[in-house]
């Protein structure tokens, strides 16, 4: 991979660049090797050429104080900035900035956990913390909290919340789940947003709001400053916790699994975000594809049924958990079984029902606990060099719903010679449905594939009332255009609060299809 | 083509088999990536690593690795490699056959499912003393989480 030059800034004007930089953060943080030091700031799963997301260089601050200065710096040179935290945002793009060019800014090394505070309920975080660090330095202090973590365990506190991601136990919303941010805008200025404000609050980490409009969310999927902590709940460690699995027989289940799970998600029967698997992908974290068909296309029923007879699962799987003390355990599960029993052929499991070695269940049952690991991971065994991308559009909790969007994306994924990997994650009233398109890295036609398949899912999705909640670097601009109501009413105050908060367009530009003014027309 | 496999086997220490050897490096260009990158070649052994960095690479281990590379096909890097090496050879702890610089070439590359780690998040001191903790095993003694 060759060298190259952030967009607008010539050759010489970069070397000063980065030659201020180091005089802010040392040399040994400022990175422009593109063989050695550069290769892991760009996508693993990229489907698109590397070129179009190779840095041009990185820089790690290690606090505040190095962070203003760098911002100072890329003000300077107006130098567009690409923020990352831990950089493990794969299958979203990872630590991949938009367009080539860009520097990162990796804010990996400001990794400290400022405060546990057992007695409320929360941390409060720096951007470097990952769900793995935040987990052991619980362990280790004896506390009684849980972490809520992402599958991946390796991910960030805080950037997995500002990426709006969800965990799996009650406290799986992470957007509601945080409370108290500082956040440093493009000018350098500090701000603590909500009680922060307030000089020596008592309850920055304990009421969101504050006084006035309430912020945080500005600063999520946004790139109109750089998060530098958040505060997190956490939730006590409950006096029970029994998790379950409920496996279906049919594919066409998953409209009345959906119907039977709205009204108990809705009065908070099952507190955890709830997940309704398809059975590609609890076979895919435990057996490869080759293991059962070495045919291409999608994989014949005859063979998926013996796949769910080896590993004892159905066709949908639900997984949930209780909590609490367990006379209450045993009352929730009554109404939770009865309603699941209605739906014929469902079967129940609890641990003792399950294999030791059962991968799909032994992950589950840690990541409904709060206990980060990286089973999740093992989809992309799926298929030699397996690498992912994700579809998430959101749902409806309605068997219509679900059915539509599981045949919108199934049937285009078999035509495209995809298979479909998929799960429905149940939060307050919605469904986030992840398609897990995973696909060979090293395969230059099937990575186009993939790629033109994920535009059309979009386009698809799209048209029938269904948007994306996040989405890979190379979809932004394509995902925001679908946000369109009103002539792009929403993209355009966007851009407005752009203008004003970072006039010189460093921080970010074209996270989630907002452009500073300065890149607008070139915006690819 | 000899000078690929001559790589090769300087590469894992001459300590692998024609077919795992094979898999283990897939093209003479990415097996002058790791010398270009690296110098040359060399195995360690645990008679060469001081007991005091064996602690810290152990550290290391536990700290950026262990995620996907504890014993056990629940996790995903163990489970790559043992599909490709074969079952119960996926755990990098159980390896003899790793050199320093074929450590750093995949850290700071990746393969397949696992992505480059930065210098932002490891070192080039770290993940020195990371290969060469790697490169002096087996380590029996899976360290504690």
């Amino acid at each position: 991979m060759e060298s190259v030059l952030p967009p607008g800034i010539k050759r010489e004007h970069f070397a000063a660049l980065l030659a201020d930089l180091k005089k802010v953060v040392g040399r040994e943080f400022v990175f422009t090797d593109p063989q050695w030091e550069l290769p892991a700031y760009n996508d693993a799963y990229l489907t698109t050429p590397a070129e179009l997301h190779q840095p041009s260089a990185a820089v790690a601050p290690a606090n505040v104080e190095e962070l203003q200065r760098v911002l100072e710096v890329a003000r300077h040179y107006k130098a567009p900035l690409w923020t990352i935290s831990t950089g493990k945002n794969f299958a979203y793009g990872g630590p991949a900035p938009r367009k080539a060019g860009y520097i990162v800014l990796d804010l990996k090394r400001m990794n400290r956990i400022l405060e546990v505070n057992e007695k409320h309920g929360y941390a409060v975080v720096e951007p470097g913390v990952s769900y793995m660090d935040l987990y052991r330095h619980l362990q280790k202090i004896g506390s009684k909290l849980w972490v809520d973590c992402a599958a991946p365990g390796w991910g960030g506190v805080l950037p997995n919340m500002t990426e709006h991601g969800v965990g799996y136990t009650p406290y799986g919303d992470h957007v509601t789940m945080q409370c108290g941010m500082e956040v440093m805008l493009a000018d350098g200025t500090l701000v603590q947003t909500g009680m922060g404000a307030l000089p020596g609050s008592q309850t920055n980490h304990l009421y969101k709001y504050g006084l006035g409009p309430s912020v945080d969310g500005l600063f999520t999927q946004s790139n109109f400053g750089v998060v530098t902590k958040i505060g997190m709940w956490l939730m006590p460690e409950p006096p029970g916790y029994r998790p379950y699995m409920v496996t279906f027989e049919k594919e066409s289940d998953l409209h009345a699994i959906t119907e039977v799970l709205r009204p108990l998600k809705v009065n908070m029967l099952i507190p955890a975000v709830a997940m309704t698997v398809e059975m590609l992908w609890e076979a895919a974290v435990q057996v490869t594809r080759r293991d059962y068909y070495t045919g291409k296309g999608p994989i014949p029923e005859s063979v998926r049924k013996k796949m769910r007879s080896d590993l004892k699962i159905g066709a949908w799987n639900f997984y949930g958990a209780l909590y609490g003390p367990p006379p209450m355990m045993d009352n929730t599960w009554e109404v939770i079984h009865d309603a699941f029993a209605s739906i014929p052929g469902a079967k129940f499991y609890f641990d003792e029902d399950r294999a030791k070695d059962d991968v799909a269940w032994q992950y589950r049952k840690k990541l409904g606990a709060g206990i980060p690991n990286m089973t999740e991971y093992n989809v992309m065994n799926w298929i030699p060099n397996g690498a992912h991308m994700d579809f998430s559009p959101i749902s409806p909790v309605t068997g219509a719903d679900a059915t539509k969007q599981y045949e919108l994306i199934r049937d285009r994924c078999n035509k495209a010679g995809f298979d479909y990997c998929g799960e429905f994650a149940v939060g307050w009233r919605d469904m986030h449905h992840i398609f897990c398109l995973t696909f060979d890295r090293n395969d230059a036609k099937q990575k186009a594939r993939a790629n033109k398949l994920f535009g059309e899912l979009v386009d698809a999705a799209a048209a029938a009332g269904y948007g994306e909640y996040r989405t890979h670097v190379d979809f932004m601009d394509r995902i925001a255009g679908t946000y369109n109501w009103n002539d792009s009413a929403l993209l355009r105050m966007h851009e407005k609060v752009k203008d004003v908060v970072d006039p010189s367009g460093i921080l970010s530009p074209g996270k989630m299809g907002i452009w500073p003014k300065s890149m607008r027309k070139g915006k690819a | 083509m000899m000078k690929a496999r001559f790589m090769s086997e300087v590469l894992v220490g001459r300590r692998v088999g024609r077919c795992a050897l094979a898999s283990v490096l897939m093209s003479a260009t990415l097996m002058l990536g790791i010398v270009g990158a690296g110098g040359t070649a060399h195995a360690a052994s645990a008679a060469a690593v001081s007991p005091e960095a064996l602690e810290k690479g152990a550290s290391l281990f536990v700290k950026n690795c262990i995620m996907c590379h504890e014993r056990g096909m629940e996790h995903p890097g163990t489970a790559a490699l043992s599909y490709l090496y074969g079952k119960g050879k996926g755990a990098l702890a159980d390896r003899d056959n790793l050199t320093p610089d074929f450590v750093r070439y995949f850290v700071r590359n990746g393969r397949g499912l696992m992505p480059a780690f930065r210098i932002g998040e490891l070192n080039d001191e770290e993940l020195k003393v990371l290969a060469e903790y790697l490169s002096a095993g087996p380590h029996p003694a899976t360290p504690a989480k």
